[in-house]
């Protein structure tokens, strides 16, 4: 009576199998994270960058409604704009802004630093508003800038 | 007797295990990237017509309106003259504006048949049928159309604050957008 002998995978080659199969599946697991905060990075972004484009919006027409009043306005410095509302905007420095409590949109900290130029007659005659909105995720602190230059002649 | 090679039940109970417990894990990763994907041309979709439809807003007021107006075509006291510190504003959901040959436009929120929430704009006057038509296409729907006007003197220009929200529903989770801007008449 012969014994008989079954086929079977040695250890080396179920070693090396699981091997690959972990890289591959590392490397698989890797790029779907990485795609997966790419793509949510993504979206607040474009959300940033469309609360930016609000704000700028909104300060045109506070321009266009009086030169003088807007220039008071923009003679605060810096404004925080974290509620729902523009008109409810605080006059904060900008650490203010970012160490504060409200978040627009439950993530974002927006505010606008404002510089005034006057005229050799000592008239303000060009406001420069920089307009940042910021918010933190994946341990990283993120921000989109807009930049803009309103002036009395448009 | 001959006996065939196959598989043990165990073997198979095994095999159908790791199969069932690393799929749902591979299907819950392809659709939660499917999702972010939507919910990203989402919002570029609901910012590129939120735009459009600010822009179209911001035109008519700022170079073809005259007048805002109630639904009788009266533009007195409705917009207040406002001095010292604004109060609370009265918002309202139906605009009547005028230009200067007294042609109308009416610009309000509607729900087309079968279709999403939409800001529409009616325009015409006595002489021409009123014609509608839409400022943002069905797939995206925009609430909460309101605006607001004053003046912040008596022969100041209007000013017009108008809010509204964008919405899109995306794998039955609702994504929105909102825009708030100001515009002063030009041609009043």
């Amino acid at each position: 009576m012969s014994i008989a002998h079954k086929k079977a995978f040695s250890l080396i080659e179920v070693l090396i199998f699981v091997t690959i199969l972990s890289i591959f599946l590392i490397a698989a697991a890797s790029i779907v994270t990485l795609s997966m905060r790419q793509n949510t990075l993504r979206i607040h972004m474009l959300k940033a960058t469309h609360y930016n484009s609000q704000l700028l919006e909104w300060l045109k027409g506070e321009r266009d409604i009086d030169w003088k009043s807007f220039v008071m306005y923009a003679q605060n410095k810096s404004r925080c704009y974290t509620a729902d509302t523009f008109s409810s905007a605080t006059t904060v420095s900008e650490e203010e802004c970012l160490s504060g409590s409200g978040f627009l949109d439950g993530l974002y900290k927006r505010y606008a630093v404002f510089t005034t130029s006057k005229n050799s007659e000592g008239v303000v005659t060009q406001v420069a508003v920089e307009i940042h909105t910021q918010w933190q995720e994946s341990g990283g602190t993120y921000t989109t800038k807009l930049n803009s230059i309103f002036t009395l002649w448009e | 007797m001959k006996y065939t090679k196959s598989f043990t039940l165990i073997e198979l109970i095994v095999a159908v295990g790791v199969v069932g417990l690393i799929l749902p894990s591979v299907f819950t990763i392809f659709f939660a990237i499917i999702r972010q994907q939507l919910v990203l041309a989402a919002y570029q979709d609901m910012i590129r017509q939120g735009n459009a439809v600010q822009r179209n807003i911001i035109n008519i007021l700022q170079y073809r309106t005259a007048y805002v107006t109630n639904r009788d075509g009266i533009s007195s006291e409705v917009c207040p003259v406002v001095v010292g510190t604004t109060p609370t504003p009265t918002y309202s959901s139906d605009m009547y504006l005028k230009d200067k040959q007294g042609y109308s436009i009416h610009l309000y929120q509607y729900v087309p048949l079968g279709t999403s929430s939409t800001i529409a704009s009616a325009s015409g006057d006595f002489a021409t049928p009123f014609k509608t038509y839409y400022l943002s296409s069905p797939n995206v729907a925009i609430e909460g159309f309101q605006y607001n006007c004053y003046q912040i003197s008596k022969f100041a220009p209007v000013i017009v604050e108008v809010k509204y929200t964008l919405k899109k529903s995306i794998a039955l989770r609702d994504v929105t957008l909102p825009y708030e801007f100001k515009v002063r008449l030009r041609e009043n």
